[in-house]
């Protein structure tokens, strides 16, 4: 692997961990949209294109986090062969440095999130009863859904920051 | 790669940086004079949200200046490498200690904007509660207290972060190393 090689690959990387993010994110709007008391040819429609949405996403970070190595050839284009394969250590450390900086990231909205979901845990429902939509209250699916969420992004933020070994070793083996 | 090229890389990052905050800066501050004319609730409250909105810049430009000012004095003192010292091992702790910084900076602007907002609401909440009920001002202390809590977390997080995260780059590199080494025994064996 080249050095520009590599440096496309990080930034591939970064963009998958993000559209991964997006895609845990979107599981919390499918159970939100499964509890609003729409008609059925709405919720159908509404549940496809949350689902679709969600494929589409989950396929993206698939392909820049594990199938990133033609869109990187691409990006870079072929001139770049000539230069001089990195050593080992560059590709290990290059994605436990982009892991960590995006788990820094992801960990820095988490806590903004916890401190969000501690008044609502400790007070009840009670205080989100202004997401009442249709005269039906969305605030404890929603609370269940998001939760569920935010401790999905948690481990997933803390796998990051700790570099991410397994993930680093398989790019390293490749 | 040497001493001189991670310096490079470490200004690029650092104004980099430095552009994000002046872009988003400048959004918020736009973007709240823009809003102002449609505030129809309080326009007392005008005043207060200029002086926010004021410090928030101040505080931002002040933070732009410092690390287009300083840029050499901040990536040399990130990319500390001893000039005899060149070996591979050496440029890891400066690496990762420059996305430390790279992230501090990042989420000092975010908690130091965070931070305003809640003094603001704080203030704002006060003022419109000081004739309501007695539940009402403790549901809204209580929230501000919880407001003020997370900021001032994200705020020690982030100044931990800008300093360079000492014991976190190291515990960073030993574990890095450790992967390493562990990657060539298992490509010898």
């Amino acid at each position: 692997m080249t050095r520009p090689h590599l440096i496309a690959k990080l930034l591939l990387a970064a963009a998958g961990i993000d559209f991964l993010i997006d895609t845990i994110t979107n599981i919390s709007s499918i159970a939100f949209i499964l509890n609003l008391n729409y008609s059925h040819e709405n919720i159908t429609a509404r549940i496809i294109l949350a689902i679709f949405k969600f494929l589409i996403f989950l396929s993206l970070s698939f392909i820049l986090l594990f199938r990133s190595d033609g869109i990187a050839r691409i990006i870079i284009g072929r001139d770049t062969d000539q230069f001089p394969q990195v050593n080992k250590k560059w590709i290990i450390a290059g994605f436990q440095m982009a892991a960590c900086f995006c788990g820094l990231i992801i960990i820095y909205y988490r806590i903004n999130s916890l401190f969000y979901y501690i008044p609502i845990i400790v007070n009840g429902t009670n205080t989100l009863s202004y997401l009442t939509i249709q005269g039906q209250s969305l605030a404890s699916t929603r609370m269940i859904a998001g939760v569920i969420s935010e401790i999905i992004k948690w481990i997933f933020g803390l796998y990051l920051i700790i570099g991410a070994p397994q993930y680093v070793n398989w790019q390293c083996e490749k | 790669m040497n001493r001189i090229e991670l310096r490079i890389i470490a200004r690029i990052i650092l104004i980099g940086v430095g552009f994000y905050v002046l872009l988003q800066t400048l959004t918020i501050f736009l973007g709240s004079i823009a809003m102002m004319p449609f505030v129809q609730s309080d326009k007392s409250q005008f005043p207060m949200l200029l002086i926010a909105i004021t410090i928030h810049l101040v505080i931002s430009l002040a933070i732009i200046y410092l690390l287009f000012r300083f840029e050499k004095f901040f990536s040399a003192k990130i990319i500390n490498i001893d000039s005899t010292d060149e070996t591979q091992v050496s440029w890891l702790p400066a690496a990762f200690r420059l996305v430390c910084v790279g992230a501090g900076v990042l989420f000092l602007f975010w908690s130091g904007r965070d931070l305003m907002a809640t003094i603001f609401t704080f203030i704002v909440n006060m003022k419109s509660t000081s004739m309501g009920s007695g539940q009402q001002k403790i549901y809204i202390g209580n929230s501000s207290i919880i407001a003020f809590a997370k900021d001032l977390v994200l705020l020690g997080i982030s100044i931990y972060l800008a300093y360079g995260a000492p014991g976190f780059v190291e515990w960073q590199v030993k574990r890095t190393l450790k992967q390493c080494r562990k990657i060539e025994e298992r490509q010898q064996a």
